[in-house]
């Protein structure tokens, strides 16, 4: 139901007020202007300078009327203003004009700036605000509204409806038409004049969404404004009345809007590992709050866990309700695996600028492949490694560099994914062949560096040298193992790995039936490796050949992973060690944690 | 026969192809500078020279194996010692010392004499296929030997007063070809010697020491140590072990056991059969003998293995050089015939 504003008079009559044009009412004096309408009679002495007298009383009322409507429009030129009636007031009426044009101050009020920050503010999480603005150029409609994420997006909802359209009977000059607006109205019929305005205001509250509303009146006191403001008021239901001078509207909804308060949590997107199951599920921890503000900063640490070719994906969502998480900012970054600072900084509402980590390109793959690639269990690889490569560096010239080529690029493949300091370690033990040989004695079959980060090591590999054939049917396996078994020990929180790459046996201890030589320094490869495998050492090997016989070390020395020289592939090595993840273990996001793996909740 | 005179008989040096004639050749001008009683090898010519000169110094200075050599059959060398003769009547025996002179010839240059002779041509790719190409000797191609070399093998043979046999118990193991080497040429010998009248009670009349070389490889070595025939001589500083001439061929006969055609058993019957007992006797012999590690006086049991694979096709030597039972069929075989000569 439409409300509207009663009419001058329940009984019009036919009659204007001479100086305002509202109709005249019962009563002595105009209600509007204060023009008396009715005096007694009496009997003039001298009725032309009476009427004179009437006359200039009449033309200074209109005066003072126009005056106040041109006060209104501009305080200081308007005084000149051909619209006045009865020409320019002199400069006490025009004071006077100009007192009687400022509108009244009402303690409530409030400036637009702020009440509009407040409307903003008060919204509540699916609503929009619609704000209408009433100036001297017309009425001007902005919607503003939660986007997907749930930050608010302002603009005009239309075109603006200028005064000429909305009423056109008023002038096409503009300063006339301010004149009239500002309550220069004596030439109109004010029925139909508010009947216009009623129609027209009316008609653009029926297009607006229901909802909090926010009348601005630009032009505080203009009779016409004022009467569509009231009008908005009655039927916009809680709809706050604001005046004051406003700037453009469609830029300060802009500022305020970048300038408030989130109104939704932008959470950062994690994997969470279930300590028990190592299932994973996908949780998000808040990066800013809820209330946050544009330039605010949020950090935290992560720990990406190594991940495939496109990175590690740092995705900031909001929540619909609880279900469902509504991605906001998608964008990943090729980084080691290990701890990272994550530092985010909220630029305006909807959007967020990541100082950390550098690097990070939007992502293009949709949220379902992402979510997709999670595997459903993740496996951590090992937190600290001690990996211990053995190379033989005697036998077949093109053996030998395939091994050393294949220790390169496991080792150069860790430096670059495992490069957490201090989280690898990296021995290596090149060795040869016993001489055998009473006039060259024995030397050093052994010889490499231990434990160093794994950068140090490629250095060590490029200094290992080819050993000649060596012995055909024995290598001094046990001669390594003795060096590992006297350098080693077991450390808390270290994984210890003996990766050993090569293609023969051991020599045995001692001599028997076979003729294989023994070790000319007695070792016991079986008692040294029993000993380390007691003690928790985990093996890996790449033989050049599969092989058989009493003395074959291999598949001790693969107990856990066994793989041939031509097959072997520095990936897969580094994941039978434990420094790199399974291919299906790969994790997209990052985990919750600052220095472990998986396991916090 | 006057004993002021000298005794000069001739011993044949025979075996089967890698058996080690070469090595035991070599090793044998070690045992002689090695032993303590007086011996002295002379070469009757200067190839014989060159040769015992070369691979000597290959064994010990470049610690090889020395190469076949074709021409082995046209050397001789000379040994020559004193021994200990019985003289006297069967009251009153005294010993004198004699002069010995040992002639020793190899008889086997192309080592395929010995063999029997391959019937067709498939028998024979398929003999070569068994490895009777790969050999030491370097043989020159097709076949066996001719008639007429199997002819002057036989004479050899029967005009040896001792024979020292070679028998590579790890050729036999992997191969098992000692008979094929052994019966045809045996044979020939009987037959020989019956046509000359030399037969002894139906043996044949030589002197017959069999050396089971390699003694120092670990599967020879191995089974004389589980059978127990390992014994240790406490004049010997090194304690290098060694099998007792009486336990020799029962290691014979058990390495035969595991030969690999089983044929190897053969041989030791038709020695049985072919050489009276008292003129037969083994050795476990090795070229190079046990390995002693620098600095250490005694042989260990744990590491003893004095020849390593040079990484290709053949062997090296480790250390030094300790000739097992070289020298001393030789020895015996002197002694024997010497004895002989005595009564």
């Amino acid at each position: 139901m439409r409300s509207s504003i009663p009419a001058d008079s329940e009984e019009p009559t036919s009659m204007g007020c001479p100086v305002c044009n509202r109709k005249i009412e019962t009563g002595p004096a105009c209600r509007h202007c204060g023009w008396a309408l009715e005096t007694p009679w009496w009997f003039a002495d001298e009725p032309e300078a009476e009427q004179r007298r009437f006359d200039e009383r009449l033309a200074r009322a209109r005066r003072a009327f126009d005056a106040v409507a041109m006060a209104r429009v501009s305080p200081i030129e308007g005084r000149w203003s051909r619209c006045i009636r009865g020409g320019a007031p002199d400069e006490r009426e025009w004071a006077q004009a100009v007192r009687a044009a400022r509108p009244a101050q009402r303690p409530a009020d409030v400036a637009p700036q702020e009440a509009l920050s407040d409307a903003l503010a008060d919204l509540g999480g699916e609503d929009g605000l619609t704000v209408i603005e009433v100036g001297g150029q017309g009425i001007a409609v902005f919607a503003v509204s939660p986007d997907r994420q749930g930050a608010l997006r302002g603009g005009p909802a239309g075109a603006p409806a200028p005064w000429t359209e909305l009423l056109p009977m008023l002038a096409a000059a503009p300063e006339e038409r301010s004149f009239q607006l500002a309550g220069g109205l004596a030439g109109f019929d004010h029925d139909r004049l508010w009947a216009a305005l009623e129609t027209a205001v009316l008609e653009i509250a029926g297009t607006l969404p229901e909802g909090p509303t926010v009348v601005l009146c630009g032009v505080p006191g203009w009779p016409v404004p004022e009467r569509a403001v009231e009008l908005l008021r009655l039927n916009r239901t809680g709809a706050q009345v604001v005046r004051g001078a406003l700037p453009e509207i469609g830029g300060l909804l802009d500022e305020l809007i970048a300038a408030g308060p989130l109104r939704q949590a932008y959470e950062l997107v994690l994997a969470v590992v279930d300590p028990e199951s190592r299932r994973i599920g996908l949780r998000s921890r808040p990066l800013f709050s809820a209330g946050a503000r544009t330039g605010d900063e949020a950090s935290l640490t992560v720990y990406c866990a190594p991940s495939d070719a496109d990175g590690t994906v740092f995705a900031v969502v909001t929540w619909k309700g609880n279900r469902e998480p509504r991605p906001l900012s998608v964008s990943s970054v090729k980084l080691p695996p290990g701890p990272h600072q994550v530092r985010a900084v909220l630029e305006a509402a909807g959007r967020i600028r990541f100082l950390e980590p550098a690097g990070l390109s939007p992502d293009p793959r949709s949220w379902a492949t992402l979510v997709g690639l999670v595997p459903e269990r993740y496996d951590p690889p090992a937190p600290a490694v001690d990996l211990i490569c053995a190379v033989e560096l005697a036998g077949d010239r093109d053996d030998v560099e395939a091994r050393l080529r294949l220790l390169r690029g496991l080792v150069k493949l860790l430096d670059g994914e495992a490069a957490e300091p201090g989280r690898l370690r990296i021995a290596l033990l090149g060795y040869g062949a016993h001489a055998f040989d009473s006039r060259l004695g024995e030397g050093k079959v052994v010889r490499g560096a231990w434990l160093a980060p794994p950068a140090e090591v490629l250095g060590s590999i490029s200094r290992l040298r080819y050993a000649g054939p060596g012995y055909p049917a024995a290598a001094p396996v046990e001669d390594m193992l003795v060096q590992v078994a006297g350098r080693w020990r077991p450390a808390d929180g270290r994984k210890a790995v003996l990766l050993t790459v090569g293609g023969r046996s051991p020599h045995p201890a001692e001599a028997g039936e076979h003729a294989v030589h023994p070790c000319p320094h007695g070792h016991d490869w079986d008692r040294l490796l029993g000993r380390l495998e007691r003690a928790g050492l985990a093996r890996v090997a790449v033989v050049d050949r599969p092989q058989g016989g009493a003395q074959n070390v291999w598949p001790r020395l693969g107990d856990t992973a066994l793989h041939g020289l031509a097959d072997a592939d520095p990936r897969q090595l580094g994941i039978d060690i434990g420094v790199l993840a399974p291919r299906d273990s790969r994790l997209p996001f990052p985990l919750p944690t600052k220095t472990r793996y998986a396991d916090e909740p | 026969m006057n004993h002021d005179d000298r005794t000069m008989r001739r011993i044949g040096l025979w075996g089967a192809p890698t058996s080690g004639k070469t090595s035991f050749l070599a090793a044998l001008n070690i045992a002689v500078t090695q032993s303590s009683e007086e011996w002295t090898i002379f070469g009757v010519d200067d190839p014989s020279v060159d040769f015992l000169v070369d691979s000597t110094t290959t064994l010990t200075h470049e610690r090889r194996f020395p190469p076949a050599t074709e021409a082995l059959s046209e050397l001789s060398w000379i040994l020559m010692s004193e021994t200990e003769v019985e003289i006297g009547t069967r009251r009153r025996k005294e010993t004198k010392k004699i002069p010995l002179e040992l002639h020793l010839d190899v008889l086997d240059a192309p080592g395929r004499v010995f063999g029997h002779k391959p019937k067709t041509d498939a028998h024979q790719s398929q003999l070569e296929g068994l490895g009777f190409d790969d050999e030491d000797e370097g043989m020159d191609g097709a076949g066996g030997g001719s008639e007429l070399d199997e002819e002057k093998l036989i004479d050899n043979l029967a005009d040896c007063d001792g024979i020292v046999y070679l028998f590579d118990p790890i050729r036999e193991r992997e191969k098992g070809d000692a008979f094929q080497y052994f019966q045809r040429t045996l044979a020939l010998l009987a037959k020989r010697s019956l046509e000359g009248r030399r037969l002894i009670n139906g043996r044949l009349p030589h002197h017959f020491a069999v050396c089971i070389t390699k003694f120092d490889e670990p599967r020879v070595y191995q089974t004389a140590k589980a059978r127990g025939y390992i014994t240790f001589d406490p004049d010997d500083k090194h304690m290098f072990p060694k099998v007792h001439p009486d336990n020799a061929e029962n290691l014979f006969e058990d390495l035969c056991q595991v030969a690999s055609a089983r044929e190897a058993a053969l041989v030791h019957g038709s020695i049985k059969r072919y050489f009276r007992p008292e003129r037969v006797r083994y050795f476990a012999t090795s070229a190079v003998g046990f390995y002693l590690a620098p600095r250490t006086v005694r042989f260990r049991a744990s590491d003893y293995q004095n020849v390593v694979p040079d990484g290709g096709e053949g062997y090296r030597i480790r250390g030094d050089i300790h000739p097992i039972n070289v020298l001393e069929p030789l020895l015996w075989l002197g002694r024997q015939l010497s004895s002989e000569t005595g009564r």
